[in-house]
């Protein structure tokens, strides 16, 4: 920029701005002050050399410069030649002090013979100090280095007295940091201690990065193969699940007859006829239908508002169910109920002589399962067999949800039958029932097994009442004893018990998450973390959560740290053990002995271990692979030891039940009265008055307007006098007031 | 005549201590009287003796200053503190201590105890 490119305007208006350009435009340059001053010709070119080989700003270039200029010149004043500074100064080398020297310091320096000026460049370069410290050092030992030279000491001699520069450099500079502050000591203690700290961390993370992944499960056992092993030994002829399979084929392959998609109207509306069909054999659309028919909310079931009872509302929607069933039967549905049913009758008939069988027999590797699960669960068979590689807790079982569909295949013919007058199909269903509960109870270690044999149960025991309750008369006096003595000799009521999950599931869990090092002992693995995550997804409430908390949800950065603070494998088997153990415990308690609304042990010692983030990252394992089980109200968590261990009681009640009422209708037909006391039917219709399995004390039975009145004292524990006190119809497995369970009404349980 | 590193550690500072408590001095001039020392026993190079300097220093033993000495040169001087004359004069106390724990072994020479018997007594 010339002077004259600035224009005047410009000038006027930013006066500082101009001052400060024209300042730049201006200054001096070392070229310009070495080019203008008198210094011989040989000099100059070694003089900007010198200058320009820093890496400093033009400023301290030319103060350099000048410095060096003024120097040259002295010397020369004071008779040494051109030649002799040009030898002297051909390879010096400023350094970074220089310039901060004062000025007879930075002379001498470079006055010193060559390799004395070298050793101090090299030392104080070297130590790294900061610059004032570097200018006392460097000054230090010129001074040094004079005195010498002075003491007549030749500069070979200085040089090699002083020792190695680097050693020289090390040991100054360790001397002269701790002459620094304090303040700074500290800062430097506390950045070493950091930088320890992040490389101690590398190298851990390092180390469990590769134990992480070098760690493989070694799977030893397949449980699954191990099962199916034992059916294939049991001839076909003694299995069910080959009839049942059967059975659900035929239905399915009379599309009309198991209408799924429903048919359609050319309103695009299911046709009328079809409408409760469809809900009855869809039970998510029986859900959304009695939703639709009673909705049901919190304040409608005396719940604190924002908290859900899904235990109760499911009972509540299971008891409209019967409701609409009832509807239908007597509604312009139940045609199209009963024909559904005709259609069915090769499958019904498949079914019940499956029921006949001892053994259930379902192979879970089998190719013959492809056929019914195509046709049933579109696509669901590839996942079907991928299940059975995966945990054993994963393993899915469709052939239990499609077996559960005949349930209600069941109750439209027994309805069917009861109307029809035809005793011995009633009967044979029943019984067909019972059969087939036992059939899944004692097939697997599975708790939904257990859940859904339960249910096939209480189906039975349920409808039992009912058919006594509309149709006293129905059954003969020998079809009720051949009934009662088959319900008691029921291999389920008999010794009604829902044990805890196999061991095995968490023996699996373990072969296939952690590696094994031959003596019970192992680290969790990258296969075992990636089912563990998908575990958390799909197990539902309690993993997500604690997933979505991070306690148990690592990345593949976290991955190797996580395992390597997770439980190990030894120490996990034995807190399953304990837990297991408390489960066990739970289990053997009568309910009258025990709150029925406390946390299970399990869980609580579970919650104890996990209350500390330290305990949430070793144990926050357990929650995706321990069937751990809330007491009932979590929605999320179906089945529960704890709470089937209350259904199997509640069960066991049903049972009871049934058999006082059949032993009541027995005792009315023969002295066409009612007994005053349930004692009155002992020992000729029943062995001993049942037990109140809440209170331990005998069932509750009044007669009331003429009418018998047997009852529970519910899980409240509390004798409400058989007042049902909730919403349901007739209080079953309310949490207050009695339970109702003979008579039972309409829409019972 | 060398002395090994870690005999020289603990007699180093000391021979320093000892130097400045006969006034200031600058390093060239501690270096010289050192060598001087019998058999040089006590001579360290300067990569040595610098770093010490600096030691004692930040120990608070000994504090420096910058002063023209008549040659117009400017030096920079060491001196004690009055901690570092505390600490020699225990220092000092130390050695003759242990000065005469090696005449009673025999290690050190002494018209006293015949070296043979190493001064042990029975």
């Amino acid at each position: 920029m010339s002077e004259t490119a600035v224009p005047s305007s410009l000038q006027r208006a930013f006066p500082t701005f101009y001052r400060i350009a024209r300042g730049w435009q201006l200054r001096p340059k070392p070229e310009s002050v070495i080019n203008e001053s008198r210094l011989p010709e040989t000099l100059k070119p070694i003089a900007l050399q010198f200058a320009s080989r820093t890496n400093w700003g033009m400023q301290s270039k030319t103060k350099l410069a000048r410095l060096v200029l003024e120097y040259f010149n002295r010397q020369m004043a004071g008779g040494v030649t051109a030649e002799e500074l040009s030898e002297q100064w051909s390879d010096a080398v400023p350094f970074p002090a220089v310039l901060k020297l004062n000025e007879p310091s930075l002379l001498t320096l470079y006055s010193l013979p060559k390799p004395i000026g070298e050793l101090i460049v090299s030392v104080v370069r070297k130590t790294g100090l900061w610059r004032r410290e570097q200018i006392d050092v460097t000054e230090e030992l010129i001074s040094h280095f004079e005195d010498g030279l002075a003491d007549g000491q030749a500069e070979s001699q200085l040089v090699s007295e002083f020792g190695d520069p680097s050693t020289a450099a090390r040991l100054i500079r360790r001397a002269k940091l701790r002459n620094r502050s304090f303040l700074w000591q500290t800062y430097r203690r506390a950045r070493q201690f950091v930088g320890l700290v992040i490389v101690m961390l590398i190298v851990c993370w390092c180390w469990l990065w590769v134990r992480f992944h070098a760690g493989k499960p070694n799977v030893t056992n397949d449980y699954i193969g191990e099962r199916d092993a034992v059916v294939r030994a049991i001839p076909e002829s003694d299995r069910a699940w080959p009839l049942y399979a059967q059975a659900i084929t035929k239905c399915i392959d009379s599309a009309s007859a198991y209408p799924f998609p429903a048919p359609l109207g050319a309103d695009g509306k299911v046709l009328p006829e079809w409408e409760g069909l469809v809900e009855l054999v869809d039970v998510q659309r029986v859900d959304g239908f009695v939703k639709q028919a009673w909705p049901i909310s919190d304040k409608d079931l005396g719940a604190p508002p924002g908290t859900k009872n899904v235990q109760r509302e499911y009972r509540m929607k299971m008891d409209a169910y019967s409701k609409a069933l009832d509807e239908l039967r007597q509604g312009t549905h139940w045609p199209a109920l009963v024909q559904f049913a005709k259609m069915n009758q090769e499958a019904i008939d498949l079914a019940l002589e499956g029921a006949t069988k001892h053994q259930f027999g379902f192979l879970f590797r089998d190719p013959a399962n492809e056929v019914w699960l195509k046709s049933l669960y579109q696509g669901a068979e590839s996942s079907f067999e991928e299940s059975t590689q995966s945990l054993l807790v994963n393993v899915l079982l469709p052939h239990v949800q499609a077996l559960y569909s005949f349930n209600r295949l069941f109750l439209i013919e027994c309805e069917r039958a009861v109307e029809s007058g035809d005793r011995k199909r009633a009967v044979k269903i029943l019984s067909a029932y019972l059969s087939i509960s036992e059939q899944l109870y004692h097939n697997d270690e599975f708790a939904v097994e257990k859940s859904v044999a339960l249910n096939f149960s209480k189906r039975c025991w349920f409808l039992v009442r009912k058919i006594l309750r509309e149709q006293p008369q129905f059954f003969t006096n020998d079809d009720l004893r051949d009934l009662a003595h088959r319900i008691a000799a029921h291999r389920i009521s008999t010794g009604l018990q829902i044990p805890v999950d196999s061991k095995k599931l968490y023996d699996d869990a373990l072969q296939r998450l952690y590696t094994d090092d031959g003596h019970g002992n192992g680290h969790l693995t990258p296969a075992g973390t990636q089912l563990l995550i998908e575990q958390a997804t799909i197990t539902g409430l309690p993993v997500s959560s604690i997933a979505a908390k991070g306690m148990w949800k690592p990345s593949a950065w976290t991955a190797p740290v996580v395992a390597g603070m997770t439980v190990s494998r030894a120490e996990l088997k034995q807190v399953f053990d304990h837990c297991v153990s408390l489960d066990e415990r739970d289990a053997s308690q009568p309910l009258w002995e025990t709150n029925l609304y406390r946390t299970p042990s399990s869980l609580e010692y579970l919650r104890q271990i996990t209350s500390t983030s330290s305990g949430r990252m070793k144990y926050g394992v357990l929650y995706s692979i321990y069937p751990f089980r809330d007491l009932g109200d979590s929605e999320n968590q179906p089945f529960k030891p704890s709470s089937l261990v209350l259904g199997a009681d509640s069960a066991k009640i049903l049972c009871d039940a049934t058999l006082v009422a059949i032993a009541l209708e027995l005792y009315h037909r023969r002295h066409e009265a009612w007994p005053r006391q349930l004692e009155q039917l002992t020992p000729d219709l029943l062995p001993t008055v049942p037990i109140d399995r809440f209170d331990g004390r005998p069932l509750k039975y009044k007669v009331v307007d003429g009418q018998p009145l047997v009852y529970s004292v519910g899980r409240n524990q509390v004798d409400d006098d058989g007042t049902v006190i909730d919403g349901t119809t007739d209080g079953y497995e309310s949490r207050s007031g009695d339970w109702r369970l003979w008579p039972v009404t309409m829409g019972g349980h | 005549m060398r002395i090994e590193r870690e005999l020289m550690r603990g007699a180093g500072p000391v021979a320093v201590l000892k130097l400045l408590g006969g006034g200031p001095k600058y390093g060239y001039e501690m270096v010289a009287a050192l060598a001087a020392t019998p058999d040089g026993a006590l001579n360290m190079g300067q990569s040595t003796l610098y770093p010490m300097l600096y030691n004692l220093e930040a120990q608070g033993y000994i504090k420096a200053s910058w002063s023209e000495a008549d040659s117009k040169r400017r030096r920079k001087y060491y001196e004690l503190t009055a901690a570092g004359k505390t600490r020699l004069a225990e220092t000092e106390k130390q050695w003759r201590a242990l000065a005469q724990a090696f005449v009673g072994l025999g290690i050190l020479g002494s018209p006293d105890v015949p070296p043979s018997l190493g001064g042990v007594t029975p």
